[in-house]
């Protein structure tokens, strides 16, 4: 690498490749170091790592096929467990446009939140009102089976 | 290399470094899962009863605190509710409860361990009703100390205060009240309100329910020890408690693991849990350790189990995680060979003088009134057992000194002896005497010339000899 | 025109002229410099930045308090998003950043670099490297876990050793007659406040003398028939130290992935492991204390310290006494033994 002794002067020739060269050059620099301005800024952010933790949440017997009942995290967030055909559905009852509660209306069989009528289906997705403009689905919990209990991921 | 190339490599580098934090990232996220120390969680229904109990009682919510029902989220309630209706039920703050905790409770979710356990002999060990050892403790002791001992591990028939009506009493709150001649216990046979016997917490004792706890010789020791059954002094003298106690020390059991099979999670040392109940590479693990005993030791004379050689396999399947074919072999041989001696020449021929005696009208009906019933009860019941049990599980002293010795002399210095002042006018039972002691094991009383001993160690030799069997 | 407006009103706010910094930065550096292996003075400088960047980082949430100590570093390994990066950057740039200042002094010493007029770039360099070395000790004390705690219980007790100053001296860094709390104050203080300070005064002298002598001029046989006998240092040379830069934050940040700053025992002042060893680069030390006992040992390294930071002179001396310059069969020498004391240190058990 030492053999080149016209480096020093660049040829105002070769501008183009130059243009191009620094271009690469720059959006390596910058795209790395945001990159690692962003882990720092995490770093420095005040909420420690994300870790989420199992809770027994009911036998299965206790939910037979179409029933569902509410559940408390240990965080006070509450969550519809429903068993429906497709198995055990938990959903957030906090609706995505304005943070309201949604609840189950029997009758129709969808998630009803009273602020803006805006409905879910079983599975949480949006049917109407503002949460379908918004395409936004109530958010859905993992539920977990162990044997004859229901375990769900929640934040610790 | 000119200007241009460098820039070109100091971009390629950028993009590197991005590399390497892109990495960065993906570890990053890898370490964003399931929380491997969970904490305790608690339930709705039970942070009401926690917050409260805190305060109340706080060495049981520490204790759960610890456990691992804490981090699965079974906490008070889970445990403990109750239907109303159901005769221990009573409504606190709310809620319907019941004190006692049953196998059916544990079973709602330990529904295939609380079947098998039930099936054991450990879950009828209330049922003592009527044997030899319940006259001995309602009525020649006296029942406080049926409470306070035998059922202490036996286990209790719970009951509850009743008024004259025959009502159930209960405090101002509505909670039933138990009689305290039955609660508190935690005999492993205990017969409760609900039908299901026993009680979990008497090996995984509240409210840690620690599976570390029930796997320590100690658990089985509450009741597994003393002068009829030794069985914990019995495993402390011999090898596997020995071995034990040093691989404990250097932390090399391994008891919190699940499962806990031996030869794969631990190899210093058994407990009493290895070999009775716990997971090998072959079977696993048990909650009815009589899956793997062969012979009864606790009758006057010892029999084989129902399909004992299954249960002999599957004892023989735990030796092996450890030991060699011949090596099983030979402790079975030394442990049937014992059993056989005291069989044939102490427990059976006394039990033949004692049936002589009671039809001969010799002794009363009436157990425990006279001297050689006492004699006979320590024959067979402390001295018998411990030289079978000491053989068993290899514990030398307690096959001999405290076994074998005690037993021949209580065999021929004090049964034989009131045997045949009993029997004086009896000449039927003095006949079954005379035939006891005409036997080849019992000859040398007569007194020993040279020839006659080596004939009774050539007859030794021939009877519990190797081609026996 | 918007452009011109803001320039100028910022020409005139800050009244410095960009073509006299360029200028005055552009210095022609010597075609040797092409080589890498003789950019060796830049890195330590750039592994500098990124300590007082993952520093100040790692200060955000470290508790100089012997009961919270050992808990916080725990807590940014295992618990703040990113923590255990930061750890391993700011732990493998320590090891990172004595090798390099030491390959620096290497180089510098067997090219003859520190000769008049030079004499005080290497004695600032010189001290540098001694406190490069105290930076290691107090970060890594500084952990509280068994080894560092213990490791910095024989080091104050080491100094009492020295005559005359050894017990003011052993007081002053332990702030008490125990290694405690107050010693751990210190050593935090030390590591993030007087020594980054002295550092970076003595790495401006250290830099400005290298600017104002100009770097040693070096003739390689291939160069010395080129035209042209310089390059400059803005852009061409800068780039390589980028590229260096890059080179060693990527390494840094794999390591940090691959060899995660781990966590001992917790300190316990009232067990001593059986095995204490200090970190690696005071192997010899440790090893010379074992060899020449306790006041030999103290007597020698301050010698040795002092001779090394002020070897130009010595150096001089030298010559004029044998009339021979004994430069380099000295440092040979020098290094050997280092080594030789660091290995076996490192085999022994």
């Amino acid at each position: 690498m030492s053999d080149e002794n016209e480096a020093t002067t660049e040829p105002a020739a070769t501008g183009r490749r130059s243009f191009l060269g620094t271009g690469f050059m720059l959006t390596g620099i910058i795209a790395s170091h945001t990159a690692a301005l962003t882990f720092a800024a995490r770093y420095i952010y005040p909420e420690s790592r994300k870790t989420t933790q199992r809770v027994f949440v009911a036998f299965k017997e206790a939910i037979p096929q179409g029933a569902s009942f509410a559940y408390r995290t240990p965080r006070g967030e509450t969550i519809n467990i429903a068993h429906t055909s497709a198995g055990y559905v938990a959903l957030s009852d906090v609706c995505p446009h304005l943070k309201c509660r949604v609840h189950w209306d029997r009758v129709v069989g969808q998630f009803i939140c009273p602020c803006h009528d805006g409905r879910f289906a079983a599975d949480g997705s949006p049917i109407s009102g503002p949460p379908k403009e918004m395409n936004a689905p109530l958010r859905r919990f993992e539920i977990v089976e162990d044997g004859n209990q229901l375990y769900l991921e929640v934040s610790a | 290399m000119t200007l241009e190339a460098k820039r070109v490599v100091v971009g390629l580098l950028s993009f590197a470094f991005l590399a390497s934090l892109i990495v960065v990232a993906w570890v990053e996220g890898l370490k964003t899962r399931v929380n491997p120390e969970p904490e305790p969680v608690l339930t709705d229904d039970s942070r009401a009863c926690y917050s409260c109990h805190e305060d109340k009682t706080p060495a049981v919510t520490a204790q759960w605190n610890d456990s691992v029902h804490a981090r699965k989220g079974v906490g008070c309630y889970e445990c403990h509710q109750a239907k109303k209706g159901e005769i221990d039920a009573w409504q606190h703050e709310g809620k319907w409860i019941s004190a006692l905790v049953t196998p059916d409770d544990c079973g709602k979710c330990h529904a295939d361990i609380t079947a098998e356990f039930q099936g054991s002999h450990h879950a009828k060990g209330g049922q003592i009703l009527g044997s030899l050892d319940n006259v001995l403790g309602e009525i020649v002791e006296g029942t406080p100390a049926v409470n306070a001992g035998c059922k202490q591990c036996h286990g209790s028939t719970i009951a509850f205060q009743k008024d004259a009506s025959g009502e159930i009493k209960r405090d101002k709150a509505g909670k039933p009240l138990l009689d305290p001649n039955t609660w508190p216990n935690s005999g492993i046979g205990r017969i409760n309100p609900d039908g299901s016997l026993g009680t979990c917490s008497a090996c995984h004792s509240r409210h840690s329910f620690s599976v570390e706890m029930a796997r320590r010789p100690d658990s089985c020791g509450k009741c597994h020890m003393g002068p009829d059954h030794p069985q914990k002094e019995i495993y402390e003298e011999s090898k596997h408690g020995i071995a034990f106690v040093t691989a404990d020390q250097q932390g090399k059991m391994n008891l919190t693991a699940r499962p806990w099979v031996v030869g794969v999670d631990y190899n210093a040392a058994p407990t009493c849990a290895t070999c009775h109940m716990s997971a090998t590479r072959n079977q696993p693990a048990t909650h009815d350790p009589g899956k793997r005993i062969s012979w009864t030791l606790r009758p006057v004379i010892s029999k084989k189990q129902e399909n004992w050689e299954e249960k002999r396999a599957a004892m023989r399947d735990v030796c092996s995680a450890c030991h060699t074919q011949d090596w099983v072999d030979g402790h079975y041989h030394q442990y049937d060979s014992a059993v056989n001696l005291y069989n044939d020449k102490f427990g059976g021929p006394a039990q033949r003088i004692m049936t002589a005696l009671k039809e001969a009208g010799a002794l009363t009906a009436t157990p425990f009134d006279e001297e050689i019933e006492w004699t006979f009860f320590y024959l067979w019941h402390h001295e018998g057992r411990r030289a079978r049990m000491g053989a068993s599980m290899m514990a030398p002293d307690y096959t001999q000194w405290h076994g074998f010795f005690e037993v021949a002399e209580r065999f021929y210095i004090e049964l034989i002896p009131q045997a045949r002042e009993a029997a004086h006018g009896h000449p039927e039972a003095e006949k079954v005497i005379d035939e006891v002691m005409a036997m080849d094991e019992h000859k040398w009383k007569n007194g020993l010339d040279p020839e006659q001993a080596k004939k009774v160690r050539e007859f030794y030799e021939k009877r519990y000899g190797v081609d026996d069997e | 025109m918007s452009t011109r407006g803001l320039m100028g009103f910022l020409r005139s706010r800050f009244p410095v002229d960009p073509e006299k910094i360029t200028s005055s930065l552009n210095e022609p550096v010597p075609n040797h410099m092409k080589r890498w292996w003789w950019c060796l003075g830049g890195t330590p400088a750039y592994l500098f930045c990124v300590q007082a960047i993952t520093g100040i980082l790692l200060t955000f949430y470290y508790v100089p308090e012997p009961s919270a100590a050992y808990e916080s570093v725990a807590h940014i390994t295992f618990e703040v998003p990113f923590g255990w990066w930061v750890r391993g950057i700011h732990k493998w740039a320590a090891n990172f950043m004595i090798v390099a200042v030491v390959l620096h002094a290497l180089r510098v010493y067997f090219t003859g670099a520190y000769r008049k007029p030079r004499e005080f770039t290497w004695v600032t360099g010189a001290i540098i490297l001694l406190i490069t070395m105290v930076f290691g000790f107090t970060g890594y004390s500084l952990v509280y876990e068994q080894l560092s705690y213990w490791g910095a219980t024989v080091a104050a007790e080491l100094t009492t050793a020295a005559p005359l100053i050894g017990e003011p001296l052993a007081q002053i860094i332990r702030g008490g007659d125990e290694v405690g709390a107050g010693t751990l104050t210190r050593f935090f203080v030390f590591h993030i406040g007087v020594l980054p300070t002295a550092l970076v005064l003595l790495l401006v002298v250290h830099l400005g003398l290298v600017r104002a002598h100009g770097v040693t001029e070096l003739k390689f046989k291939v160069d010395a028939k080129k035209k042209v006998q310089h390059f400059s240092f803005f852009p061409d040379h800068l780039l390589t130290e980028i590229g260096i830069g890059l080179v060693l934050i990527t390494v840094l940040s794999c390591f940090a992935v691959i060899f995660p700053a781990g966590l001992g025992e917790a300190a316990d002042p009232l067990t001593t492991p059986e095995h204490i060893k200090p970190e690696w680069y005071f192997f010899f030390t440790f090893r010379w204390l074992k060899l020449a006992g306790l006041g030999t040992a103290v007597l020698s390294l301050g010698f040795a310290g002092f001779v090394f930071v002020f070897w130009p002179f010595f150096d001089r001396l030298i010559e004029r006494l044998t009339r021979r310059n004994l430069a380099v069969p000295i440092g040979v020498l020098a290094v050997l033994a280092v080594l030789a004391l660091t290995i076996w240190e490192a085999l022994a058990h």
